[in-house]
């Protein structure tokens, strides 16, 4: 039979606790022995109970006790009958056959084996419980350790392994992030290069817009963004009713959802070229001959995105995965935010081409913003 | 005024909240996982109730194979959870799982780290009825003796399988998924006359293979998705279908009215009516041998 001793440093303690507990502190019958010393010993017997404090028990085949039986610090070995509850705390408790407990029994930091009949449940905090072709009635329950963790393990069994999982999966979690992100940067960098290249005047008006307008702009997008899926739907029902129309859905079904994907891509550039044009302009002028819309997009793009970039590398190390996540959230909800700018700006210029907001631009905004520019922008 | 409010005292009382945040945060982000057995011994039950409850994680049930009525092994993070193991003896009645903690919403599982394995005694007749969130989900019923079955899951892949007959017939098997994947294997095991599936958005295969000893009918509504229904080649099947914008791919089995049955329907010793209400996306017959 195995033991903590470890446990009995604190026998005093409990022994005082459990007494106080069971309202005997203070009426010590003659039979109960106290030893003092190095390692305390107690044992208290009274109205039926049996307490015993940091020694092993055993109690004998024909030994009939009436209540309860504590025993802290020490191991049980019950042979005999119990009529009440059965606690065993800091060691382990052995019911061997043709023993009975009318009650439950319940070990913490220890062991149970178990070869007779128990009546009621049996419980074991912290270490393990074996039936022998014993009889439990009740629930037979075994609780581990605690592990405390934010993305680590500091106890329990099979710590180690899951420590190690845990850090592995963070790691590579962090890393397919981080790459994720890397590669829609470069997406959104090469859709940024060719509206540049190919409908620069087109980008800079979106981006203007950006600028000028952005509450208008965003509630537009947003509003945009919550009809894109009813008339997705619209859409289909549509060409289905026609009849005629359902071979168009083999085009249709595929190519909206890569129309809506790219015109959030083109939001999102165009709202990185406007951040861009912003933070070049308060940077003052010492970089002037480097500005044009590429560095604007880039500019714009590597702002966005960094949020993203340090929440997969908050998220690859062990202790601030929560921080990543928060990160992670945010520079989503940016982009998203950004998405839908974009959109309602290309909405209200017609995709650059002129609308509405035409008449403000050339009134107010070049004034504005160009001004502030200071016209050292070398454009492209 | 803004001086007061940006000078240093502010400064400083951001700093506090900034350092407090960064102390709160993980903190409030901390799980605290424990591990949980418990189990019961048979002791002459007739009938059982068993609940089964699990909100998000790995879900794993089978058949025990030792003389305990149940055996459930938990890991759970304790802030948002707590086990759940009741037994009623006087009316069957066993409840199994975790129980979110109030004002909780059970995020037990991002990870997949918390799991339950449950395994359920196949000498006593029970009706099971088994809800799952969030996860993934082994369901091993072969060999248990369901009287009912009736299992609901949330946004998550789960797999049920029949692998061996159940030991007694089951008034009604229920199946109910949400946004999911489900993979049912072997339902012609579950000696039942009845199968009900619903489905929201999702995959669902639905295996009708194993031994069947009756005749039976089943029902499949399906709201957005594909259902492929494996059925073995000695079944004499016959398909229902009201569909509005569902494919329906029959692999073989002949139209007659408004029904599909397969070849040998007359001859066949058992047979299977199949009625299929599905919204939008695919309706696929697939035979096994």
């Amino acid at each position: 039979m195995h033991t903590d001793r470890m446990n009995r440093g604190f026998a005093a303690v409990a022994f005082a606790a459990l007494a106080a507990l069971l309202g005997t502190a203070h009426t010590l019958p003659a039979q109960d022995t106290l030893e003092a010393g190095a390692r305390p010993v107690a044992e208290i017997r009274r109205g039926g109970d049996r307490i015993v404090v940091g020694r092993d028990v055993e109690i004998g085949p024909d030994e009939v006790v009436e209540g309860k039986v504590v025993v802290t610090g020490g191991d049980l070995e019950l042979r005999g009958r119990v009529q009440g509850n059965v606690t065993v705390v800091g060691g382990d408790l052995r019911i061997v056959e043709g023993a009975a407990v009318a009650g439950s029994v319940q070990v913490s930091g220890g062991n149970l084996d178990n070869a007779g009949l128990v009546n009621g449940d049996a419980r074991v905090l912290g270490g393990r419980l074996v039936n022998h072709h014993g009889r439990v009635l009740g629930e037979m329950r075994v609780e581990g350790g605690e592990e405390r963790t934010a993305g680590r393990r500091t106890a329990g069994d099979g710590r180690l392994r899951m420590r190690n999982r845990s850090f592995l999966g963070q790691f590579s979690d962090g890393l397919a992030g981080l790459l994720s992100t890397i590669a829609l940067g470069l997406l959104l960098a090469g859709t940024g290069a060719a509206a540049v290249f190919y409908a620069h005047p087109r980008l800079d008006r979106v981006s203007d817009s950006v600028r000028a307008d952005t509450l208008r702009a965003g509630a537009l997008g947003v509003a945009t963004t919550f009809l894109i899926f009813p008339a997705y739907v619209v859409g289909i029902v549509i060409l289905v009713l026609t009849i005629i129309g359902i071979p168009f859905l083999l085009v249709f079904v595929p190519l909206f959802p890569i129309l809506v994907m790219a015109a959030g891509a083109c939001g999102v550039v165009a709202v990185a070229h406007a951040l861009g044009e912003r933070t070049a302009e308060r940077r003052g002028n010492w970089d002037a001959q480097y500005r044009n819309s590429y560095a604007y997009v880039f500019t714009g793009l590597a702002l966005m995105l960094a949020p993203l970039v340090a929440a997969n590398l908050l998220k690859m190390t062990v202790f601030l995965g929560f921080a990543g996540g928060l990160l992670e959230f945010l520079g989503k909800m940016g982009l998203l935010v950004a998405a839908s700018v974009g959109i309602g700006a290309m909405l209200l210029t017609r995709a650059g081409a002129g609308g509405p907001w035409q008449w403000r631009r050339t009134r107010d905004y070049d004034a504005v913003f160009d001004g502030q520019a200071g016209g050292s922008g070398t454009g492209v | 005024m803004f001086e007061r409010i940006a000078g240093p005292r502010a400064r400083r009382a951001a700093g506090g909240a900034a350092l407090l945040a960064a102390v709160a945060l993980p903190v409030w982000a901390q799980q605290t996982w424990r591990t949980m057995t418990s189990a019961r011994q048979v002791a002459g039950e007739r009938r059982l109730a068993v609940d089964v409850e699990y909100g998000a994680g790995r879900l794993r049930v089978q058949p025990e194979r030792g003389n305990l009525l149940y055996r459930m092994e938990l890991r759970y993070d304790e802030r948002e959870v707590s086990p759940v193991s009741s037994y009623d003896r006087a009316t069957g009645r066993l409840r199994l799982g975790v129980a979110s903690r109030k004002g909780r919403n059970n995020r037990d599982d991002r990870r997949g780290e918390g799991r339950a394995d449950i395994a359920l005694t196949p000498a006593v007749p029970m009706a099971l009825k088994l809800a799952f969130g969030a996860g993934e989900a082994d369901v091993k019923l072969g060999g248990l003796a369901l009287e009912e079955l009736d299992i609901s899951t949330g946004a998550s892949e789960t797999r049920v399988s029949f692998d061996r007959p159940n030991r007694v017939a089951a008034r009604a098997v229920r199946m109910e998924a949400g946004a999911a994947s489900l993979v049912v294997t072997g339902l012609g095991n579950a000696r039942t006359q009845r199968i009900d599936f619903e489905g929201g958005v999702g995959e669902t295969t639905l295996g009708f293979g194993g031994e069947w000893t009756r005749d039976a009918r089943a029902t499949v509504q399906m709201g957005l998705g594909s259902v492929t229904l494996r059925l073995p080649r000695s079944l004499g099947v016959r398909i229902e279908k009201d569909s509005f914008l569902a494919s329906f791919d029959s692999n073989g089995m002949v139209k007659r009215g408004n029904a599909w049955y397969s070849r040998g329907y007359e001859r066949a010793p058992r047979k299977l009516d199949i009625h299929i209400e599905a919204a939008l996306g695919s309706i696929e017959v697939d035979w096994i041998d």
